[in-house]
């Protein structure tokens, strides 16, 4: 199990420290009030007083570790121009240099040890480096937090990477989606094909009613298990999870630190929405570890970020170049860094409400034990842009506001959305994290999760995204998600009984409702569409001559009924939002199914051919987007004239 | 048995609360009180007009319009050996019995004393109209229950205005509609309250939303039923002539035999004005919608409920008149009857208001037995002289 590098048990800050800090007020890069400011702050949040001045005063890690040395009277250790020696460090103790922000820099010719800290006066570091070294002595040279991180992860970043890519596999191969079929499945697959195809050619006449009659009961199944679930979800009841009043009697002394991943790729225009989108958190800034995680090569991400000055905001990790080359490899990395107590994952073009992480906390606490993760509600705020839009938009609000919510009422496995799930990070390390083998990571983790006996709660507060409004970036986000289901329902089905036992009667079935049966109905729609058009073609009485009754009663219940049902739920969907402006575009639900048969059949064909490969999401296609990152940059400017 | 073992035993012993107890009671009084009076309906050999049309409808398609819930419960009963038109009897007693049994089970958990909601409820079971439709074997029961729903999920509608709120309400129209022949007289003015009951209406898009949400499943199932009828061959002129017979006129026959209608047919302002004063005279205990909306703050600030529970069954007799489709008042009479039950069922009555009621019940099941008014047509007047002789 990997630990997690959460810190434990506050101190107060030290003389040095303190010296350090007064010191920056002398040279004029804080005034006096601010340096009180950030020492009360300090005390009230319980953080390390730099972490403060960093996240306040944009005082950055490496100013402060110049400070430091210079108040202490220590060298300042120029890790770019000095790397480490590499013998001195062990892999064992890589989580006790990320907790405690140190390293063995080098050996000095007399055998004493240099050891680079952000803070001298840790007494950690000592026993830490006693044990270690027993006998040797020490001295001290002064860092940057940033610059410290930097240079362990480079130290380690090829047992990092070997971790974030096989750590899952490693331990457990039946629950990693690394091979696509199992013997077994692959065997079964081939039986059911043979039997159809006998079928067929000894008795087509029962094949076709058999194999009708299977589909019928399990689109009528789907369809009265979808309309509880909407029912259930469409309560005022389910929307109360965490009201002001438990927001306000949080104590920030005591608000967890909370590590938020943003894992990137060629996505530089958007990153000013993130940043934005984080200052305005609702949450002791210090007590935020946001992780920008960039893959090694896209140095135009990179550079941008790195433009924006916002190191009081967030540390960037950089993930080695490997296979496979996807988002959960990207955040198992990234995870290895987190400091905190809980993890969320985040799109960099997200606007999560403001108190989103406080709602989070407050719902943990209130929660039993088994809850692991909270997942937040996710929306777009471009739905106006086009027909694709809108679609997605009553999609995104059907699930989210109804289904999930209908789902945890009913304890049955919840597939996380992309992002802004959040976990308890000591349950995510210790379930393996995320699968990166899996194009849907987080619906694999979902049900990892339940099989493990915790629980996803479903929390007030939504998180607002741009929706994929250009068609062709539409399906190939699509294939990627219904790919992802595919290898999620493959991996878990691999024992059924087993996964039966660990979910129950009602977990088992919602497990096939939710992740097994919706790429199997957008494949098998267009063959039914099809046989609906043959039966209008050769007269629906003739048609219906080759169905028993029941059948047939089942069948026109389904396209009848059921079809315009879930045309109703997308209408409904707008509601509990009250964006009344949608309900009509409901109605055009049918071309939306179109487009996902053909997502589905891509996906398909990818599952076989290509299973790993990651369609990317291209971002930033949204007008909307781009205004609200002009209108971002603006004030940046507006502001920074006004300073 | 020592004190410790006593108090285990009372600690575990399994008790029915006083709510069921009290429904248990009403329900088997009901019970009896509607066997007693079916079987000797029976015996004389009493089969209300239409019942038996009812039964024999599975299979004749023109009839079914409407009438679903029926022609599938009437299937289910046609499969069990030995039945004929004589079992609906038994099936509406039954129901009823259990309708007056959980609405004094209700009535407990609202507040009421047993001895109150055993008196309010149980006096309801002596009502003509209450024992009518218990006992014929008529769909009327069945109209009234789901008149009933559309009461609680109006009041359910009008407190929390949420989502699931105004799909139960979509949910009970289809429920009317495939009950109930016709229904569109009950159904359109619900629909102009609908608006009305929705706190959160603040655009005229919100408004539109708030029909289109409850009335897509009515439209949704219907035109599921008239595209299946279609796809066998059923014209499409056939199957919209079943769904707008009710705003067509009724036979020449049913006319001829309808007291009410001869004299008041396509005259709904009249019809209305009438079949209000007959609600609240055979039926005074809705009287007391208007005295708690007179003194009761929380009623006046959400008034929806009474008021439909109130008003929608004269206007609906007097919309259903208009159109030549009121055979008799005692649909609305029965209505009415169920609405007021429902509209009780959401409220918290004051004690002295739980009296009144009991009262009001009292008077309105006497002036009911000897108001000629109420007797004026052919099957009541002959279903009492079979029942009571006279």
């Amino acid at each position: 199990m990997v630990a997690v590098l959460a810190v434990t048990g506050w101190r107060p800050p030290t003389k040095r420290t303190l010296q350090t800090a007064a010191a920056l007020c002398r040279i004029g890069k804080i005034t006096e009030a601010q340096l009180y400011e950030a020492v009360e702050l300090c005390r009230q949040w319980q953080v390390p007083l730099p972490d403060v001045l960093s996240s306040i005063y944009q005082i950055s890690s490496q100013a402060w570790g110049r400070q430091m040395a210079q108040t202490c009277e220590l060298p300042f250790a120029d890790l770019q121009a000095r790397p480490p020696d590499k013998s001195l460090l062990d892999e064992t103790s890589r989580d006790d240099y990320l907790r405690h922000l140190f390293f063995p820099w080098r050996r000095e010719a007399d055998g004493v040890i240099t050891v680079v800290a952000r803070d001298p006066d840790d007494p950690d570091i000592q026993t830490i480096m006693r044990k270690r070294y027993p006998g040797c002595s020490f001295e001290y040279a002064i860092s940057g937090k940033f610059e410290i991180i930097r240079v362990i992860q480079s130290l380690f970043d090829t047992a990092l990477s070997e971790q974030a890519r096989e750590a899952l596999f490693l331990r457990d191969p039946e629950l990693s989606a690394k091979t696509t079929f199992s013997a077994g499945q692959r065997w079964s697959f081939i039986g059911l094909i043979v039997l159809f195809l006998l079928g067929l050619t000894l008795r087509p006449h029962f094949t076709l009613v058999l194999l009708t009659g299977l589909t019928s009961a399990l689109y009528t199944l789907l369809f009265l298990f979808r309309g509880l679930l909407t029912i259930i979800g469409s309560g005022r009841k389910v929307d109360l999870s965490v009201g002001q009043a438990e927001i306000a009697a949080l104590d920030d002394a005591k608000l967890p630190v909370f590590t938020v991943l943003v894992p990137m790729y060629h996505e530089a225009e958007v990153l000013p929405i993130l940043v934005s989108s984080i200052r305005k958190m609702d949450y002791p800034r210090a007590k935020l570890d946001v992780k920008l995680v960039l893959e090694a090569n896209d140095h135009e991400t990179i550079d941008a970020a790195k433009a924006l000055n916002a190191e009081d905001l967030f540390e960037i990790i950089r993930v080695p170049d490997s296979q496979p080359k996807t988002k959960p490899k990207a955040c198992n990395y990234a995870l290895r860094f987190a400091r905190g107590d809980y993890t969320v994952v985040f799109d960099a073009e997200d606007i999560p409400e403001t108190d989103q992480l406080k709602k989070v906390v407050a719902l943990f606490r209130a929660s039993p034990d088994n809850v692991a993760c909270v997942q937040a509600r996710l929306n777009y705020f471009n739905r106006d842009d086009n027909f694709l839009t809108r679609m997605f938009t009553l999609e995104y609000s059907h699930w989210f506001d109804y289904l999930l919510p209908g789902l945890h009422l009913l304890n049955i496995p919840i597939p996380l959305g992309g992002t802004s799930n959040h976990f308890r990070t000591d349950v995510l390390m210790s379930l393996g994290a995320w699968d990166p083998y899996n194009v849907t990571e987080d619906a694999d983790l979902g049900v990892r999760l339940t099989q493990a006996g915790y629980r996803v709660a479903v929390v007030n507060s939504t998180t607002f995204e741009e929706a994929n409004g250009v068609l062709k970036s539409w399906i190939n986000q699509r294939s990627r998600w219904i790919k992802g289901y595919m290898q999620t329902w493959l991996v878990h089905m691999r024992h059924p009984v087993r996964l039966y036992r660990r979910l129950g009667f009602v977990g088992f079935m919602g497990f096939q409702m939710f992740i097994g049966f919706p790429p199997f109905t957008a494949l098998i729609n267009p063959v039914l569409w099809a046989m609906f058009l043959l039966s209008l073609l050769l007269g629906p009485r003739s048609f219906a001559a080759l169905f028993p009754p029941a059948v047939l009663a089942m069948s026109l219940f389904d396209l009848l009924i059921g079809n315009a049902m879930y045309v109703y739920f997308n209408i409904v969907a707008a509601s509990k939002r009250r964006w009344y402006s949608l309900v009509p575009w409901g109605l055009l639900a049918p071309a939306y199914w179109v487009l996902h048969s053909v997502a589905a059949y891509k996906a398909l064909g990818q599952l076989i051919t290509n299973p790993h490969y990651w369609e990317k999401t291209q971002h930033g296609t949204s007008s909307q987007t781009m205004d609200k990152v002009a209108a971002l940059n603006l004030s940046e400017v507006a502001a920074g004239e006004a300073s | 048995m020592s004190d410790v073992l006593a108090t285990d035993y009372q600690r575990t012993r399994p008790t029915i609360s006083r709510g069921w107890q009290a429904g248990l009671i009403v329900g088997f009084a009901s019970l009896i009180i509607f066997t007693l009076a079916g079987e000797r309906l029976a015996m004389q050999g009493y089969i209300a007009a239409g019942v038996q049309s009812v039964w024999n409808q599975p299979g004749d398609n023109s009839n079914i319009g409407g009438q679903w819930v029926q022609w599938l419960l009437v299937a289910i009963f046609r499969l069990i050996p030995g039945t004929t038109a004589a079992t609906l009897s038994v099936v509406t007693v039954i129901s009823a019995s259990f309708v007056q049994g959980f609405m004094t089970h209700d009535l407990v958990k609202r507040g009421w004393s047993p001895l109150q909601a055993v008196l309010a409820v149980g006096l309801t079971a002596l009502h003509p109209v209450m024992l009518y439709m218990a006992t014929n074997g008529a769909p009327m029961l069945l109209y009234g229950i789901v008149a009933g729903l559309v009461i609680i999920a109006l009041d359910r509608f009008e407190a929390i205005s949420d989502t699931q709120s105004l799909i139960v309400v979509g949910l009970v129209f289809v429920l009317l509609v495939i009950s109930w022949p016709n229904a569109i007289y009950f159904l359109l003015p619900t629909l102009v309250l609908l608006p009305w009951a929705f706190r959160d209406v603040r655009s005229y898009s919100a408004a539109t939303a708030v029909f289109v949400i409850s009335i897509a499943p009515t439209f949704i199932v219907l035109s599921g039923l008239a595209l299946a009828g279609t796809l066998f061959g059923i014209p499409m002129h056939d199957l919209l002539a079943i769904w707008s017979a009710p705003l067509h006129g009724a036979q020449l026959q049913i006319v001829q035999q309808s007291v009410w209608l001869r004299f008041y047919g396509g005259k709904p302002v009249l019809a209305f004005f009438l079949l209000t004063l007959a609600c609240m005279g055979l039926m005074p205990r809705v009287l007391l919608i208007f005295v708690r909306l007179l003194s009761n703050r929380q009623e006046r600030r959400r008034p929806v409920t009474g008021l439909a529970a109130f008003f929608l069954p004269p206007i609906s007799g007097a919309l259903a008149t208009w159109f030549w489709h009121l055979g008799s008042i005692w649909t609305v009479i029965a209505l009415s009857l169920m609405c007021g039950s429902a509209w009780a069922a959401t409220v918290h009555f004051r004690n002295w208001e739980r009296w009144l009621w009991v009262a009001s019940i009292a008077c309105g099941v006497s002036a009911a037995w000897l108001t000629p008014f109420l007797w004026f047509e052919p099957d009541q007047q002959l279903w009492r002289q079979t029942l009571l002789g006279w």
